[in-house]
């Protein structure tokens, strides 16, 4: 009975006088970017391999194959993940069995330290650039076959190398990799203030620590969690992490700038596709192509570039040439017309067909300027100016869009300047 | 250090932790501060006392050692800003070629820099 007694005694006692809370060196630097409304840093953890997906995107632009005519509706799926691993090297869809080749991928799955150290990440910039797919497989085209002057349906293909359709693509110009040196170094720069004035503040406020220091036997264990949390929060501390809140805001918002730079840039992607089947599923075809797209300043570009060529079954090889560029831009941001700014854009195309059959024209050019004026984050009033080299494809259009447009035809004037009525 | 193949640590993430608050030395052992960078690249400043010792963008990793000690407490701290948004770090501290400190730290926590310091009581 006493010893209970005087168990429960030692239990209030010790109640009654907690230890104070002592901060290590890890958990000052966590108070004080608490302090600045910052979340703490994490503790490494072992997360097994270093894991591809993980990396900072470096995607390049689609394939100039998947662009259509007119810039204007470009195709800007991207190209494949330079990461993809093996999971993703085969795929099968329809009877086509596809080989995406991704080199980095692949040497990454096999040596992850091209991940883990930047040293060796930079040894395959020019691997980075490279990408292909193959499928083998897959269904013919509808043609006349037969000789009766009727398509027939195609044919699906029995053997791998009854049809083979190849896209070869090499990013011959930019990057959006963060970890490329041209990219960093400018993220750098960009921060380097920013970044030192961070440093300074949390430097200043570790110095504050030390005033309260915790010593056991004379030697220095720690800092007092609440001499400090109260230092922080007084006339010593509050200038001090307003200073690094201030300084943290300002990083962010450099990081911000650094990051949309280079997520924007102008990348040039050149692209080799054809496919290459039997006679009985169609003819053989093959393209060129480049392509841009990207910003310079406030400007966005987009540059498509397109040469293709099928074999002809009889007479000259159908060849089609297609060039388009469109180019936009945003205006009057933060006016009282628009908050978040019109988008003014030029897009213009050119394309000559040689030897198609089912080509109306040879040559078909296209040239639109257009002003869209959001009157809310739903609505959008488009204006445009639609120039065509020949009328049909004006009035002719097929299908419809979403929103109210307004198109001039210019023609009666270039009629009243060059008297020319033909087309 | 195993190269992550297999569910083996990284170079960033091996090794336990040490936390001191003070590390005590003897006038002339030396200091070595190492700072490892992974999956990505990373700008190091350390500083002992009110002097900027290292300024520099660091590839895989940044060492330095400190000059010889005045007897006395001395302030050793560093910051580490990395370019990317996925990165681990993991500081270490020899002294005498023995580790003393050792810090792991990931982007998980979504603080765009991750900065360090140790005491350093030199008799």
């Amino acid at each position: 009975m006493t010893l209970t007694a005087s168990a429960l005694m030692l239990c209030v006692v010790m109640q009654a006088a907690p230890a104070p809370r002592v901060l290590n060196s890890d958990e000052v630097i966590a108070a004080i970017v608490k302090a600045a409304g910052q979340p703490a840093p994490s503790v490494a953890r072992v997360s097994g391999a270093a894991e591809p997906s993980a990396q900072p995107s470096a995607k390049q632009v689609s394939a100039p194959s998947a662009s259509g005519a007119s810039p204007a509706n470009v195709d800007r799926a991207s190209f494949p993940e330079l990461f993809a691993f093996a999971a993703d090297l085969v795929s099968f869809n329809g009877g086509a069995t596809t080989l995406s080749l991704n080199p980095f991928g692949l040497v990454a799955a096999a040596k992850p330290e091209v991940l883990d150290k930047q040293s060796e990440y930079q040894k395959y910039n020019g691997l980075r650039r490279f990408g292909a797919a193959f499928t083998l497989g897959g269904k013919g085209e509808k043609f006349d076959r037969d000789g009766d002057g009727k398509d027939d349906d195609p044919l699906t293909a029995q053997n791998l190398d009854d049809i083979v359709t190849y896209e070869v693509k090499y990013r011959v110009w930019g990057s959006r990799d963060r970890r490329d040196q041209e990219n960093w170094k400018r993220y750098f720069a960009v921060t380097s203030d920013s970044f030192e004035k961070v440093d300074a503040a949390i430097r200043a406020l570790v110095t504050l620590s030390l005033k309260d220091v915790v010593l056991e036997n004379n030697v220095p264990i720690g800092v007092s969690a609440s001499g400090f949390e109260a230092r922080l929060a007084g006339a010593e501390g509050q200038p001090l992490v307003s200073t690094l809140r201030e300084a943290y805001a300002a990083l962010k918002r450099d990081i911000k700038a650094a990051n949309t730079v280079t997520d924007k840039r102008l990348i040039w992607t050149a692209a080799i596709a054809g496919k290459h089947q039997k006679e009985q599923f169609g003819r053989d075809n093959w393209k060129l192509g480049l392509r841009g797209e990207g910003a310079t300043g406030r400007v966005d570009h987009t540059i498509n570039i397109d040469w293709s060529q099928v074999d002809a079954l009889t007479g000259d090889d159908p060849t089609v040439f297609k060039g388009g560029y469109k180019l936009a831009c945003k205006i009057l941001q933060n006016t009282w017309l628009t908050k978040d700014g019109a988008t003014v854009s030029f897009d213009g195309v050119f394309e000559h067909y040689d030897h198609v059959p089912d080509a109306t024209h040879s040559t078909v050019a296209k040239a639109a300027l257009k002003l869209e004026i959001p009157l809310s984050k739903s609505a959008t009033v488009p204006f445009s100016a639609t120039y065509v080299n020949h009328r049909d494809l004006l009035t002719g259009q097929q299908g419809w869009i979403g929103h109210v447009g307004v198109t001039w035809d210019l023609s009666p004037l270039k009629a009243l300047v060059s008297g020319a009525t033909k087309d | 250090v195993a190269n992550g193949t297999n569910g083996a640590p990284t170079r960033c993430e091996a090794g336990d932790e040490l936390l001191p608050f003070q590390i005590s030395l003897p006038r002339g052992t030396p200091v070595d501060l190492e700072i490892l960078i992974c999956s990505t690249v990373a700008r190091v400043r350390v500083w002992l006392g009110d002097v900027l010792q290292l300024d520099e963008t660091g590839i895989d990793g940044v060492h330095y050692r400190a000059p010889v000690l005045d007897p006395g407490r001395h302030l050793l701290f560093w910051s580490v800003f990395p370019a990317t948004e996925d990165w681990k770090t993991r500081d270490e501290i020899r002294v005498g070629g023995i580790v003393r400190f050792r810090r792991k730290k990931s982007s998980d926590g979504n603080n765009p820099i991750q900065a360090g310091f140790v005491t350093l009581e030199v008799s």
